[in-house]
């Protein structure tokens, strides 16, 4: 009965709805805009990786952070520090320079790319009145007592692991790929596996689960809050868990900015030194 | 009417559809960014900011030690420390100028019997840094005719920096014992119970620094003579200790210029190795025992001057740590037999490693040798050639709540020996609390066995404020 009543002017208009329809359909998957980033293009481990590395942070940038220590007991300790990073494409030198506690108020740590894999760092302690020249490749030790090594907090070289591309997940409303990086024996890394939850087109990664020499989980990385500042988009909470200790680490960035042209003197050891 | 409403509820659809696919920038913002200023919005907006030009800090700490043998009734048995220091930065806008000073109260009593004590409040440092961003611009012109000249004054175009005041400026890579480290006196009053940076006491000095892309170079001059704190009579640690006291003349340099002390150093890293070569021409800040009177009389002090010549290095080999220091003395001052000081030339070299694992152990182990050229036979608690091995052990435990560290002295070529075991509390923010021991042995005739009945516990709580 229905279909019968349907003259030539309401399959027309029939027609234009299902058309719209298909329009909607489409407008949900498809890049409407290039800032936009809802693309399933294929990728691949590497390609991904490269992406990571790459992505946009700005030429250098200023960033005043909260790090607040947490143990089992729920006990906080809480340090202050300010964190000046300029990119020197495709090297990066970095200073934290630690504003509080009292106790440690003072401490700095540079850190100077060399190349690719190569890094000089120093330490300056107050009650020394000296730089010294640290140890790089140590990185597995903690920084300050935290659940980030120096291996953590270093750019991992592409090159340096095996990337494979494990498929796709979603947080929260998030679209990610997931990455798997398995560094390979002469980077001397501490880990045998990373596996990454990465948003897709802003390229961070918002998860991230690392596995031990013997393939146990033991750390985890969540990125909290994410923000975009000056147009570039900026982890300004993440936390570190040690699974095994039941240690958390937030850092928190109470205050970025980006792109003040930082002089270069100050990723000297005469600014190092000059507290 | 039915087609109608299919057709609207189409749109909406579009609609609907439109507005809410997952684009990144409608998920990802969860809050509204935290800076809103442009990036020179947010320099001015800190510059004008007056509590970022001035910062305060300082700490004050309490020492409380007891002599684990009582062995005469001359002899000190217990010691109080008490040390605040307060500090200010005042930061000149829009620069990295500032002026620093600090002012230091300082108690020190030695008890019960015969009790001495002393008490100063003094400025402890205080000084103008000043440097230049810009680079200095060579004094030739940059012309297509004098590049080469310009290549060669290059390295005049690097920042200057200029520190005017009472300040502590430490030359050489070693720890503890630092043969090239010579430019401030150091409080002796309890040996070397305290590390070498806290025995060393500020001076008036000018440094000025060039930094270049060649290498860097740093200029001193030190107006007027300081001589280390130590006592001669009185105490455990006094050099003369518990001997009935007498009086004592000490003659210091006159305040004149040609008195002056005088130092260049210059650094250059090559291929990840630190290097440094210095020279200071400056007065020992130890005294020079004229003469020791048998019968009445003072102890006639004066102080000499020596030419000092360094080296050091510092680098990282693999996970190691290395570094070291030598400097050749053309005089230093040694205690003989007959109370009385010779000079002697000597060369004092240190070589160390040290190395940190990730979980928590810290190991430092360095070299000294200490050879004293024309030797005398009656000079005191040194040899000819004095080999010693000292260092540091340590744990962090607790995420570094808690600290176990053993600082060592062991003379290979006396068998003396001095540790300095400590444990570290830092559960409470900005409070330590350190409980060790000053531990001294071997024979009475070397430098840290004569001290071989003054062993002691201690307490020390330090606030950092």
């Amino acid at each position: 009965m229905i279909i019968n009543n349907f003259n030539s002017k309401n399959k027309f208009i029939i027609l234009i709805s299902l058309i719209g329809i298909c329009i909607s359909s489409m407008a949900f998957s498809a890049d409407t805009d290039t800032d936009s980033k809802c693309s399933n293009i294929p990728i691949s481990g590497k390609e991904l990786a490269q992406k990571v590395y790459d992505r946009e942070n700005g030429d250098d940038s200023t960033a005043h952070t909260i790090m607040k220590l947490i143990n089992k007991r729920g006990h906080e300790r809480i340090r202050n520090f300010t964190f000046y990073s300029k990119d020197y494409r495709p090297l990066i030198k970095q200073l934290i320079r630690f504003t509080s506690p009292a106790d440690i108020e003072g401490t700095g740590f540079l850190s100077i790319e060399k190349s690719e894999g190569e890094t000089d760092q120093f330490l300056y302690l107050p009650a020394l009145r000296r730089t010294r020249r640290i140890v790089s490749s140590q990185k597995s030790n903690r920084f300050v007592n935290s659940d980030f090594t120096y291996e953590d907090m270093e750019r991992r070289p592409v090159e340096d692991s095996e990337h494979k591309m494990a498929g796709e997940d979603k947080i929260g409303n998030i679209d990610c790929f997931v990455l798997e990086s398995r560094p390979k024996e002469e980077s001397d890394s501490q880990y045998s596996l990373l596996k990454s939850i990465i948003a897709k087109n802003i390229y961070i990664a918002l998860s991230v689960e690392y596995y031990n020499k013997k393939g146990k989980l033991i750390k985890k990385y969540r990125t909290i809050k994410l923000e975009k500042i000056q147009n570039i988009w900026t982890e300004t909470e993440v936390i570190m868990e040690d699974l095994k200790k039941k240690h958390k680490t937030i850092l928190k960035i109470n205050n970025i900015v980006y792109n003040t042209n930082l002089d270069d003197n100050i990723f000297s050891r005469q600014n190092l030194g000059n507290w | 009417m039915r087609a109608f409403f299919i057709t609207i509820l189409s749109f909406c659809i579009i609609l609907f559809s439109a507005s809410t696919a997952p684009c990144v920038d409608d998920i990802i913002v969860i809050t509204e960014p935290t800076i809103k200023e442009t990036p020179q919005e947010f320099k001015q907006k800190k510059l004008k900011s007056l509590k970022d030009n001035l910062s305060i800090r300082g700490f004050i700490q309490a020492k409380w030690a007891t002599d684990t043998h009582n062995n005469s009734r001359n002899e000190h048995d217990y010691t109080f420390y008490n040390n605040a220091r307060l500090e200010g930065k005042w930061t000149f806008e829009g620069s990295r100028n500032y002026i620093f000073a600090s002012i230091d109260s300082e108690y020190l009593w030695f008890g019960p019997h015969n009790d001495e004590d002393d008490y100063d409040l003094d400025l402890f440092e205080g000084y103008f840094y000043w440097s230049n961003k810009k680079r200095v611009r060579p004094r030739f012109r940059t012309t297509p005719i004098r590049y080469g000249i310009k290549r060669y004054f290059s390295w005049l175009r690097g920042p200057v920096d200029i520190r005017v005041g009472r300040q502590i400026v430490r030359w050489g890579k070693t720890d503890q014992i630092s043969p090239v480290d010579n430019l401030n006196p150091q409080d002796l009053r309890e040996f070397i119970t305290h590390d070498l940076e806290d025995r060393k006491i500020p001076n008036w000095m000018v440094r000025a620094r060039l930094f270049s892309d060649f290498f860097t170079v740093e200029g001193i001059y030190l107006p007027f003579f300081e001589s280390s704190r130590i006592d001669y009579f009185g105490t455990d640690w006094a050099i003369f200790r518990h001997m009935n006291r007498i009086g004592v003349h000490e003659e210091e340099p006159d305040l004149k210029f040609k008195n002056g002390e005088g130092g260049v150093r210059m650094t250059k890293t090559i291929s990840g190795w630190d290097l440094g070569f210095s020279y200071l021409y400056a007065w020992e800040n130890l005294p020079h025992f004229e003469s020791f009177p048998a019968d009445g009389g003072d102890v006639q002090i004066t102080y000499k001057r020596s030419n000092i010549l360094g080296f050091e290095f510092e680098t990282t080999v693999g996970e190691i740590g290395l570094r070291g220091e030598a400097a050749y003395f053309d005089q230093q001052s040694f205690l003989t037999e007959n109370l009385t000081s010779v000079s002697k030339p000597v060369f004092h070299s240190v070589i160390g490693v040290d190395y940190s694992s990730a979980n928590g152990w810290y190991v430092n182990v360095q070299f000294s040798e200490k050879i004293i050229r024309d030797y005398q036979r009656d000079i005191l608690y040194v040899r000819k050639s004095n080999t010693a091995i000292n260092g540091e052990v340590s744990k962090e435990f607790w995420r570094g709540h808690f600290k176990a560290l053993l600082r060592y002295n062991y003379g290979l070529s006396d068998k003396s020996y001095y540790l300095n075991p400590k444990i570290i509390y830092t559960y409470f923010t900005d409070l330590d609390i350190i409980l060790g021991a000053n531990i001294f042995g071997g024979d009475s005739d070397t430098l840290l066995g004569q001290h071989d009945k003054d062993d002691q516990v201690f307490l020390i709580l330090k606030y950092h404020i």
